[in-house]
């Protein structure tokens, strides 16, 4: 189990603190496919990060009640709009890589997925397409043979139907132990995949709620995120009528 | 692929395992051996000055033949290579300039720093942005000294036994 108590992220420049992550709680129990949903800013990339020890934070994050160190960092994976693969090497290479690092490397996966995506396995990466590029870093995080697989926007510039193909297989290929923790803005795409929703507002967890749960109350996650954002749909007329008043008036 | 190839191709990437994954180090090494060229050809003046030397030991006399000055000493070699030194200092200083640049390396194209950074394995990260380095540093250092060796022992040649300086 991934835990994570009390997590508080400050970002500190030359005006000030600012707060990203306020006294943040989660579990996440093995198997679980939950999506982190929050505004641009919210604070689900510091989230991220700061489960992998890319960032200083206060609080506390174990897994399996242990911190996470290197003697444990292998059983999470990462996959990134940002991309975190190495442009020069060539998918084989890279193939290469990971199994001289991470000793669970799925070979037969990463094989199945790059024939799967028809991704060329001698091409540098750098010359793939950004889609190619996002469903590599997707596949190198899926084969690394974590037990957490941690995601940030990772369809961010795929099509839809590719997008619909990933969410297919990631159900076709993971196993019952996989867990999936994926960011994404994409709330009614990946409603149907995920198991779970947490929404971040303003660096809190403003909710968290089982696609089950949702299910019962006859609503769809988007009226979810609605109710908790306290989203007003009135909002854009308004500040259309004031801007014609406002033009009229001149 | 024959086992000569085969065997040549690990040793090139046990090598290059020391950079960073992908990192085109060819460059680096040809960019090094230049300054390395440099040092080492203006390393060759010792000649000159070795000649200076040995000709302020001797006079020729009326028979064209050499003789030594009484009680001449030579320079001694170390005064000789002066400042020699100084002129691989840019070798050495661009290759810890490159291991620098190793870093921020996995910030092109890709933030493969995030792999780096979470690689199990302790000092991986550090050991790909210095290890090559400090092997060409090793390298350079080593053939500075065989380098001077050869000038050490040129020095003995054509210095004669009696005018040798007590300390070399």
């Amino acid at each position: 189990m991934l835990e994570i108590k009390s997590l508080r992220k400050i970002y500190y420049g030359k005006t000030g603190g600012v707060e990203a992550l306020k006294h943040v709680d989660l579990k996440m129990e093995p198997g679980e496919i939950i999506g982190l949903f929050g505004e641009n800013g919210a604070g689900k990339t510091t989230l991220l990060k700061s489960i992998l020890g890319f960032l200083d934070y206060q609080g506390e994050i174990l897994l399996d009640g242990e911190k996470i160190d290197r003697s444990n960092i292998a059983r999470l994976s990462y996959a990134t709009c940002e991309h975190s693969f190495f442009p020069n090497l060539t998918p084989e290479e890279h193939r290469d890589f990971y199994k001289m690092h991470f000793h669970t490397f799925r070979g037969k996966r990463f094989a199945a997925l790059m024939d799967f995506f028809e991704l060329p396995g001698k091409k540098a990466v750098k010359h793939y397409s950004v889609g190619q590029k996002n469903q590599f870093e997707v596949i190198l995080a899926l084969c690394q043979g974590a037990e957490y697989i941690l995601m940030d926007e990772p369809f961010a510039g795929n099509d839809v139907f590719n997008r619909e193909d990933f969410y297919k297989v990631l159900l076709g290929i993971l196993e019952p132990e996989e867990t999936i923790f994926l960011s994404t803005h994409l709330i009614e795409e990946v409603e149907h995949f995920i198991g779970r929703a947490v929404l971040l507002r303003q660096g809190r967890i403003a909710g968290d709620i089982t696609t089950l749960e949702l299910e019962e109350q006859g609503r769809t996650l988007m009226d979810y995120v609605r109710e908790v954002w306290h989203y007003r749909p009135d909002r854009v007329n308004k500040a259309f009528f004031s801007y014609t008043a406002e033009r009229r008036d001149l | 692929m024959d086992i000569g190839n085969k065997k040549r191709l690990k040793m090139k990437r046990q090598f290059e395992a020391g950079y960073p994954p992908g990192y085109e180090c060819r460059q680096e090494w040809l960019a090094a051996g230049v300054l390395f060229g440099m040092g080492a050809v203006f390393s060759f003046h010792f000649f000159e000055e070795l000649y200076d030397a040995y000709y302020k030991l001797i006079w020729i006399d009326m028979e064209s033949e050499r003789r030594i000055v009484e009680g001449a000493v030579a320079e001694p070699f170390m005064k000789l290579m002066e400042g020699r030194a100084a002129m691989f200092v840019p070798y050495f200083m661009f290759l810890g300039i490159m291991a620098v640049y190793h870093y921020f390396y996995y910030y092109q194209g890709a933030k493969s720093i995030y792999l780096m950074r979470r690689l199990p394995e302790r000092g991986a990260l550090t050991r790909s942005c210095i290890e090559g380095s400090l092997l060409c540093m090793g390298a350079g250092a080593a053939a500075i000294i065989i380098l001077y060796l050869l000038y050490y022992g040129v020095y003995l040649l054509v210095v004669p036994v009696e005018c040798l300086p007590r300390w070399g």
